[in-house]
């Protein structure tokens, strides 16, 4: 097998990840960033529409734009891209599997940031497995990433901000949505969103849920019911559409197979979706050197997943000696203020008090499990 | 003195609830402590091959044909699907001439215990397993062999023994061994002491400090083998396969050249489980209680893999693990009585023939204990070779 030594790998090369290789690789750091897609960029090439917030945050610049000025961040701070490679395994003794273009490798980093995003959730119902069923965010990357039309009627499931975009990114590449199905009681994503649903005419059927999708060979047609507030079926509401796609934005978690291999802790945040790996404010796992950023550590979106990963590529390049303290600390200083940032208003405040309390629970976990390094020292030294 | 069972087994394993079923059968009250859960250690953490090509001539062959005999109504015995794929068979696909020479040797002495067991060539071979590489030069075939859940299966004794009236008492360690002079007393845990007229040692892997606490030395240690498993996919095959590498590692470990060959002990041991995943293993690996996969074992294993069974390579592994066979220094399991201390009797040992060979062994340790003469002598297994 053959070994990969390098100070700083990260897996995977999407805002995250690419954030973190150029932070690192720019303070000097020798930095290897692995993806299994045959691109880079993770989710922002899928993204054609204009980012919100902040001028620091390239609000109103297109999400492929971000994500081509970031690549060209990467390519010149020196860091190396891997990509069409999958990461297999992850050991005790933090060496990586990786088979890259059908070679086995080792690669042994001094430092990890896993940055391995997010995936949909999937929704069960009847003819759910049924060709034409599909996650928003694949037929996202069909039509703006593959330049294919998934299918010509589409009901979407979902109303927050994936569920809206897609529609209308979905109506801009030539398809007819039919309707928007949300099982709570009012729209999910920004009101700016779905005003441009809303006039394009599309209707939003809040309070209500797949009852079941038909089709002999694919889809056919799919049939909706509302329910009450205790999300109970009410008999009779039935509505049925003739479509031929059934997408599903009913929310993502985090891809946390690789975090939970290297023996990190983990948290219960359903807010984040699920399981999501305790961390400090550097972004480190309770396993040292192990580091993870973006969706991975609880879902939120491109621009925090990309100080995230700024953070992890900062605080690794600082612990391997790139970074004078005081120049790190400023560094970890503007992004914590940005993170903030975008970490508040209506939208924003709850992630902001899930992410504390993440924090707050790692605190936790190290003082009643991490010994001083005085003790560790003086283990090896009996051992 | 109050007695809190007839005897006690310690181990909660194949062998344990094994010998805690059959000993119940024969109406002794049997109290089960084990330190973490039922099928938590080996039995959990292996294939599920139940051969007779694969096992020692002479003494342990023997034994698997007594053992393998039982399987064939085991299910409906038990009352529980323990998913026996009986005669799937069993082959061993040779790479050279030298490979085939080693094993005629050795499948010549097998057959003396009455198993059919021969010599076929490749063409022979890919009739019965087509998925076969062609360029192989050959393989021993045993048409009998059969094929288990080790899971279902621990769990069918366990629950079979509970409804007899077998007590389990799970995340209960044993901390020493009662004893009077030479005669067992009982147990202490860390829930307290248990007393009882007999005491069994079915620890597996971690057998040599029951019998420590007691004062015993066996040589038994943990020998690591790596597994993989496959995405489920359609009918692939029906043997459980074994390169020949793994009767030559097993039985003629002189033969290897390689030392790293003989290191990770890396031989092919393949079988489709009923669920359409493949298992696909192993290694033998003498470093201690480390369960941990290694890349190099994973790489080694899946390439042998598809060395014999070129069409893998499109397959998806989807999990690793490993698990500690308890090995012996003669390649036989430790079964029966201790002489020198009265009541204490061993059920240990049985490296990779664990899942194959514990029906036999809680049947005849049970007769032992129950009768003092159990029906097919244990004498070669017996634990005072090694005291």
């Amino acid at each position: 097998m053959r070994e990969i030594i390098t100070d700083v790998a990260i897996v995977g090369a999407g805002s995250a990840g690419l954030s973190a290789a150029y932070q690192a690789a720019s303070a000097g750091a020798d930095v290897l960033v692995i993806d299994e897609n045959a691109r880079p960029g993770g989710q922002l090439f899928k993204q054609i529409h204009k980012f919100f917030g902040s001028k620091e945050h390239q609000a109103g610049t297109r999400g492929f734009v971000i994500g081509e000025q970031l690549l060209d961040k990467v390519e010149k701070s020196g860091a190396k891209v891997l990509l069409d490679s999958l990461v297999y395994g992850l050991l005790p003794d933090k060496s990586m599997g990786v088979i890259s273009k059908g070679q086995n490798y080792s690669v042994k980093a001094k430092k990890i940031i896993i940055a391995s995003g997010a995936k949909e959730n999937y929704m069960a119902f009847p003819g759910s497995t049924l060709p034409g069923v599909m996650g928003a965010g694949a037929a996202q990357t069909m039509i703006n990433v593959n330049r294919v039309l998934p299918g010509e009627r589409i009901l979407m499931v979902g109303s927050g901000n994936v569920g809206l975009i897609v529609s209308y990114q979905l109506m801009q590449a030539g398809a007819e949505v039919v309707g928007i199905v949300e099982g709570a009681p009012k729209i999910g994503g920004y009101g700016v969103h779905a005003g441009k649903i809303r006039r394009a005419g599309v209707p939003i059927y809040v309070g209500h849920t797949v009852e079941r999708v038909f089709g002999k060979e694919e889809v056919e047609g799919a049939q909706i019911v509302a329910v009450d507030d205790k999300w109970n079926k009410i008999p009779g509401t039935e509505k049925t559409f003739d479509v031929d796609t059934v997408c599903l934005a009913v929310g993502l978690n985090p891809m946390t197979e690789l975090v939970w291999m290297a023996g990190c802790q983990f948290d219960f945040i359903p807010s984040f979706g699920g399981h999501v790996p305790l961390h400090d404010e550097n972004m480190e796992t309770t396993v040292e050197g192990v580091y993870v950023a973006g969706d991975v550590t609880g879902v939120e979106e491109a621009s925090s997943a990309m100080e995230e990963g700024n953070m992890a590529g900062v605080a690794a390049a600082e612990a391997l000696g790139y970074l004078e303290h005081e120049e790190a600390e400023r560094r970890k200083q503007e992004i914590r203020g940005r993170l903030n940032t975008l970490r508040s208003g209506m939208f924003g405040a709850g992630r902001r008090s899930a992410k504390e309390k993440q924090l707050e629970d790692m605190k936790s976990y190290l003082a009643a499990h991490k010994r001083t390094a005085a003790e560790q020292k003086e283990e090896v030294f009996f051992a | 003195m109050n007695r809190d069972a007839d005897v006690i087994v310690i181990g909660g394993g194949i062998i344990g609830c094994s010998a805690a079923y059959y000993l119940s059968k024969l109406g002794k009250r049997v109290l089960v402590l084990e330190r973490e859960d039922i099928t938590r250690g080996s039995a959990g953490a292996t294939d599920g091959v139940v051969g007779y090509h694969t096992k020692k001539p002479g003494h342990q062959m023997d034994l698997a044909v007594q053992s393998i005999a039982m399987f064939e109504n085991l299910s409906e015995e038990l009352g529980m699907d323990i998913e026996y794929g009986l005669r799937c068979g069993g082959m061993q696909p040779v790479e050279d001439k030298m490979q085939w020479d080693i094993l005629s040797e050795i499948v010549e002495e097998q057959r003396k215990s009455g198993v059919d067991i021969h010599m076929i060539s490749i063409e022979e071979a890919r009739q019965i397993e087509p998925q076969l590489a062609p360029d192989l030069y050959g393989a021993l075939y045993s048409p009998t062999g059969g094929k288990v859940n080790p899971i279902r299966m621990t769990i069918a004794y366990f629950r079979a023994a509970k409804r007899l009236g077998a007590e389990f008492l799970t995340e209960t360690e044993v901390t020493g061994i009662l004893k009077e002079g030479s005669c067992v007393l009982g147990v202490q845990t860390d829930k307290g002491e248990y007393r009882a007229d007999a005491v069994v040692n079915a620890c597996g892997s971690w057998a040599a400090f029951t019998a420590r606490m007691a004062g015993i030395e066996m040589p038994i240690k943990p020998r690591k083998g790596q597994l993989i498993v496959t995405e489920p996919i359609g009918p692939f095959m029906d043997c459980t396969l074994q390169c020949a590498r793994y009767n030559v590692i097993k039985f003629r470990p002189e033969t290897i050249k390689d030392p790293a060959v003989l290191k990770m002990g890396a031989s092919l041991s393949i079988e489709q489980t009923e669920s359409g995943g493949l298992i696909i293993g192993s290694t033998r690996e003498l470093v201690g209680y480390d369960r941990e996969n290694t890349l190099e074992a994973i790489e080694t294993i899946l390439k042998r893999a598809v060395r014999f069974f070129p069409a893998l390579k499109d397959v998806c592994f989807i999990r690793a693990f490993a698990g500690l066979r308890p090995y012996t220094p003669d390649g036989l399991p430790i079964i029966g009585r201790v002489d020198a201390l009265e009541g204490f009797y061993m059920a240990a040992g049985h490296e990779g023939d664990g899942i194959a060979l514990a029906p036999v062994t809680g049947k005849l340790l049970a007769e032992q204990i129950v009768y003092g003469k159990e029906s097919y002598s244990l004498e070669p297994f017996s634990p005072n070779r090694f005291l």
